[in-house]
C-alpha cells in the first residue's frame, strides 16, 4: 500500500522534531525510542519489519533490529518523533528508487519502504562509513536525521565529501574512496599531517546530503575537558 | 530469449520533473527507450503535477549510455542534449539494450565497464600501497619510540622517579598498613637494609610499608617506595624468599622501569597525536599513566632484567641469588592451579626461563660463601594470625 504521510518538522535545525499527522488506518514506522509524544488512540507494535535477515542488515548498518509500527486504528491521530542527537530532520521522497543512508541515519517511514544494510566491504572500511550501509528502496516518505543541520548538494557531475559528513545519496550516485585530489603527488606528508586523507568522491547524477557537524572531531575537542576518573 | 515488451523499472532526469527525478517504467522499442512514470510514482505526486507528466523518448540512434549509481550496475542512457536521462538497475537492461541496438550500445557499454575496472585497480595498488606504508611507518615508529624513553630516562632526574612515585602512593588503599614497629614491617625494613648499599642507585631513598592482604603480592613504584602485602609473608618459608622478592622489585626502581612505562607509553600517545594533529587525550591519558597499574605492570624484558640486577644485588649482600627462583618456585608448586592467588607470579615471565637465566647469571659471578639471614620468619608469621 503506497500512502503519503501528513507531516511537519520544526524546531530545525539544531533540536529538530518530526510530527506526523495519521490518517485513520494509515501506519508510520520508526527506529525505536524515537518517537516523543503521541495521541492515546495510536497503537504501537515492535517487531522485526521485513523478516530475520533485513533485520540483520539493518543492525550491521548501526540501527536496531526492531522496527516500531505506530497504527491509527482507532480514528485519525499524531505521533511525534526526535532524533536521539542534536541535529535536522530530512524529508525524502521515494518514488521507486532507492536511497542510501549513513549508519544511524535513519529515524522514520510511510508504509511502501523496505530498510535494510548494504554491504560495502573494503570500499565501506576505507571510508570510515562502516562495512555497512543503510539502503532504503520502495515507495513512500523517508525521513532521516543528521547531527549539526543538514545541506542538500545536487551533483551533477563529480564531488568529494569527507567521509564523516554524508549523511545520505541517491542510488543514482557512484561513490568512491579516494585520496583527495589535491593530495596526488603531495605526497605522504600532507596525507600525514593534513587531517584529511580518504574522501567519498561521488560522480554521476543525484543529490547528496552532507551535515554541518561530524561526531568525531568534536569529540576529541570535549575529551580534554571530561574529568578523569581517580580513586 | 529477450522478452520484447519487457518492461524495466528505473527512472528518468529531467528538469521538468519536480525534484527532478521521478521513478518509471521503462520500455525498449526497436529504435527508442520509452519511460513513463510508474503507477506508484504518481499515487505519491500532487494531482496537479500527474496531469503535466508526460513519456520521455531517447532514440537508440543516439542514445549514450554509462554505468555507475550506489552499486556500480546501474546503467544509464542519455539523449544527444544530456538533459535527459533514463536509467536502470535491473538485470536484462543493458542486454535489451545490446540486442535492440544492434550491439552498437552493448560495445559502448563495454568500453565504459574496461575503463572503470582500470581505475579500480589503479586505485587498489595505491591503497595496498598506502596501508603497507602506514604499517611500516607506524612499526618503525613504535620501536623508535620505546628506544628513545629508555634514552631519555637518562637525563631525568630522580626526584622525577620520587614525584611520580609519591603520587602513585596516595591512590594506594593504606587503611589495612600495618604500623612501623609491628614485627613484619620491622622485618621487611632490615631486609631492605641490608640490600640498599648494593642497590645500583645508591642515593635513591627506599622505603617498605607492609599491607594487610591475603593477596601474594609485592611492588616497588619509581623512587623506590616499596609495598608488601602480608599475604606473600605468610607464604613465604625463609627470610632470604622475601628478600629475593624484594631485591627484584628494588630492581625496578633503580632501573626505573616505572619511568619507562609512562614515558614510552606518553611518547607513543604523543606521536599519535602528532600525526593526527590533536592533542586532547594525551592530558587524560598522562593523569591515567600515573596510577599504580601502569607503573607496576612491565615488559617482559624489564622483568628479566630486574631478575638479575636483583640477583646481582643478592649476591653482592652476600645473600644465595637463587632465592629469587626459589619463592616462585615454590608458590607455582603449591599454588599452581589456583588462579588469583599468585599476582606476583603470574605477571612474571615463564617460569623455567626465569630459573633458568638465574641459574646461568649466578655461574657467571665470583663463588662465594653466602651468609644467610639472621632473622626469625617463624615470629613474624605468628604475629600476623
Amino acid at each position: 500500500m503506497v500512502s503519503t504521510l501528513n507531516f511537519e518538522i520544526t524546531q530545525r535545525p539544531d533540536f529538530s522534531m518530526l510530527k506526523v499527522a495519521l490518517e485513520a488506518g494509515q501506519q508510520v514506522f520508526a527506529e525505536p525510542s524515537a518517537m516523543a509524544s503521541m495521541s492515546p488512540n495510536l497503537t504501537l507494535k515492535a517487531g522485526l519489519k521485513g523478516g530475520a535477515l533485513k533485520s540483520l542488515g539493518r543492525m550491521f548498518g548501526g540501527e536496531s533490529m526492531i522496527v516500531n509500527t505506530f497504527t491509527a486504528e482507532k480514528g485519525p491521530g499524531e505521533v511525534v518523533f526526535a532524533p536521539g542527537h542534536i541535529g535536522d530532520t530530512q524529508h525524502y521522497r521515494l518514488t521507486g528508487g532507492s536511497l542510501m543512508l549513513q549508519r544511524g541515519a535513519y529515524m522514520a517511514n510511510s508504509a511502501g519502504i523496505e530498510v535494510t544494510g548494504k554491504w560495502q566491504g573494503a570500499k565501506g572500511f576505507f571510508s570510515g562509513e562502516g562495512l555497512v550501509l543503510l539502503k532504503a528502496s520502495g515507495t513512500g516518505d523517508l525521513f532521516f536525521n543528521s547531527y549539526g543541520a543538514i545541506l542538500e548538494i545536487n551533483v551533477s557531475d563529480d564531488y568529494v565529501v569527507d567521509t564523516g559528513y554524508i549523511v545520505a545519496f541517491e542510488d543514482t550516485l557512484q561513490y568512491r574512496v579516494r585520496t583527495l585530489p589535491g593530495l596526488r603527488g603531495g605526497g605522504f606528508k600532507r596525507l600525514f599531517f593534513s587531517g584529511e586523507g580518504l574522501v567519498c568522491q561521488f560522480s554521476g547524477q543525484g543529490r547528496v546530503w552532507v551535515q554541518t557537524r561530524y561526531v568525531s572531531p568534536f569529540l576529541s575537542w570535549v575529551n580534554p575537558f571530561r574529568p578523569t576518573k581517580n580513586n | 530469449m529477450l522478452d520484447p515488451n519487457q518492461q524495466f523499472r528505473g527512472g528518468v532526469f529531467h528538469s521538468s520533473i519536480p525534484d527532478g527525478r521521478i521513478g518509471a517504467d521503462i520500455r525498449i522499442t526497436p529504435s527508442e527507450i520509452i519511460a513513463e512514470p510508474s503507477a506508484e510514482a504518481l499515487t505519491v505526486m500532487d494531482p496537479s503535477q500527474v496531469a503535466r507528466m508526460p513519456r520521455w523518448v531517447i532514440p537508440l540512434s543516439e542514445c549514450q549510455v554509462d554505468l555507475g549509481g550506489a552499486s556500480g550496475r546501474m546503467v544509464f542512457c542519455r539523449n544527444k542534449e544530456r538533459d535527459l536521462t533514463i536509467f536502470c538497475e535491473e538485470r536484462g537492461f543493458a542486454a535489451m539494450l545490446g540486442d535492440r541496438s544492434g550491439g552498437m550500445l552493448s560495445e559502448q557499454l563495454h568500453v565504459v565497464k574496461k575503463r572503470q575496472a582500470g581505475e579500480n585497480h589503479r586505485f587498489r595498488f595505491w591503497l595496498t600501497v598506502g596501508v603497507v606504508a602506514t604499517l611500516l611507518f607506524g612499526v618503525i615508529g613504535y620501536y623508535s619510540v620505546l628506544a628513545a624513553a629508555r634514552l631519555a630516562i637518562a637525563a631525568v632526574p630522580i626526584s622525577m622517579d620520587e614525584k611520580i612515585g609519591s603520587m602513585a602512593m596516595q591512590t594506594i588503599e593504606k587503611e589495612q598498613k600495618l604500623a612501623a614497629d609491628h614485627p613484619a614491617t620491622k622485618f621487611v625494613t632490615e631486609i631492605v637494609d641490608r640490600l640498599k648499599p648494593h642497590a645500583a642507585i645508591p642515593e635513591m631513598n627506599f622505603k617498605v610499608i607492609v599491607i594487610e592482604s591475603s593477596e601474594v603480592n609485592a611492588f616497588a613504584l619509581p623512587g623506590g617506595q616499596m609495598v608488601v602485602y602480608t599475604g606473600l609473608l605468610k607464604k613465604a618459608e625463609s627470610g632470604e624468599q622475601v628478600a629475593g622478592v624484594l631485591a627484584h622489585e628494588m630492581s625496578h626502581a633503580t632501573l626505573r622501569h616505572g619511568l619507562q612505562r609512562v614515558s614510552q607509553s606518553l611518547g607513543i600517545v604523543a606521536a599519535i597525536q602528532f600525526l593526527i594533529g590533536d592533542a586532547g587525550g594525551l592530558l587524560a591519558l598522562g593523569s591515567q599513566a600515573a596510577q599504580t597499574s601502569i607503573l607496576t605492570s612491565y615488559s617482559r624484558q624489564s622483568e628479566t632484567e630486574a631478575d638479575l640486577e636483583g640477583a646481582r644485588m643478592l649476591h653482592e649482600a652476600g645473600l644465595d641469588p637463587e632465592s629469587i627462583s626459589a619463592f616462585f618456585d615454590k608458590l607455582k608448586k603449591e599454588d599452581g592451579d589456583i588462579p588469583g592467588v599468585l599476582v606476583w607470579v603470574s605477571s612474571h615471565p615463564l617460569h623455567e626461563q626465569r630459573i633458568e637465566s638465574i641459574a646461568k647469571f649466578k655461574s657467571t659471578l665470583a663463588k662465594k660463601e653466602y651468609t644467610p639471614l639472621d632473622l626469625d620468619l617463624a615470629t613474624v608469621k605468628e604475629s600476623l594470625k
